[in-house]
């Protein structure tokens, strides 16, 4: 690592970032798990034995 | 009412960010050969990720459309065509990550080398496949063409990005044979940080692609 450069401060802003865009994918993805379970749900009450969407 | 929603898959997706957390912290501190592009061979970590990505996401909507055409099922046509957008998206990133290392290194945005212009080919076949789904309306007939489009533009591809400019032997882009700097030849420090971060790249595509067929499939049943 060129230690002189303050290079690490780039890294930790990086990594920052990266963890920022992947905690924003996980409610993402918990967000449409959500509509996926309430969209079966309502299938299920609207038709008999409703299949999987 | 807030239930306990919990997310599937969540050890891939787990997996992806600490693959790639380690990436973007150890690639910056492994330490790297002595070459004529200096530091920024630390690029392969990252540029080369995205063409990684690429790949598996373009492999995976070949798959599919292999399968979509045995079975005419409507779910596996969705997953190409949504894996092939998140290829592309991802090889716009890999042409823009490429254009800023080419400045520097090159002195200028676009050189005329056969790994370049092979892969801008490579990404206006799909950018074809795009406008060729945009116009068709029916839905049957729009997801047969363009799933045997598709499996052309897929060997066409391969070709136009791994095979021609293997053949050339006169490109200038690191990690081919005969090129200034042979990127991937390079050492056994930098494969440690190299592998794991293409391994990362790959799993986020498909967690982006996961989510985008998931939100496709809510819509398609919505209209329905």
């Amino acid at each position: 690592m060129e230690s002189d450069s303050k290079i690490y401060i780039v890294v930790a802003v990086l990594a920052v970032i990266l963890t920022g865009i992947f905690v924003y994918l996980f409610f993402i993805d918990r967000k449409v798990r959500k509509i996926e379970k309430e969209m079966k749900e309502s299938n299920l009450t609207q038709f008999e034995g409703g299949k999987e969407i | 009412m807030t239930r306990n929603v919990k997310i599937t898959g969540l050890w891939w997706k787990a997996l992806a960010f600490l693959l790639l957390l380690y990436a973007v912290i150890y690639g910056f501190i492994v330490p790297i050969p002595e070459t004529m592009i200096g530091g920024s061979l630390r690029n392969v970590f990252y540029h080369v990720g995205m063409w990684f990505g690429m790949f598996a996401m373009l492999t995976t909507s070949f798959i599919y459309s292999l399968r979509y055409l045995r079975g005419f099922r409507e779910k596996e046509d969705v997953v190409a065509v949504e894996a092939a957008n998140v290829g592309v998206f991802f090889g716009i990133l890999g042409l823009i990550t490429g254009m800023i290392w080419a400045k520097n290194t090159w002195g200028a945005f676009w050189v005329r080398d056969p790994k370049l212009d092979g892969a801008a080919v490579g990404m206006f076949i799909y950018l074809a496949y795009m406008v060729l789904r945009g116009s068709i309306d029916d839905t049957h007939k729009r997801a047969k063409v363009s799933a045997v489009f598709n499996i052309f533009a897929f060997i066409l591809w391969i070709v136009f990005v791994m095979v021609l400019p293997r053949m050339t032997s006169s490109t200038i882009h690191p990690g081919q044979d005969g090129a200034p700097v042979m990127a991937l030849n390079l050492s056994a420090t930098t494969r440690i940080v190299f592998w794991p971060a293409m391994v990362g790249w790959m799993l986020l595509g498909f967690w982006i692609m996961n989510l985008r067929i998931r939100i496709k499939k809510l819509a398609m049943s919505n209209e329905a």
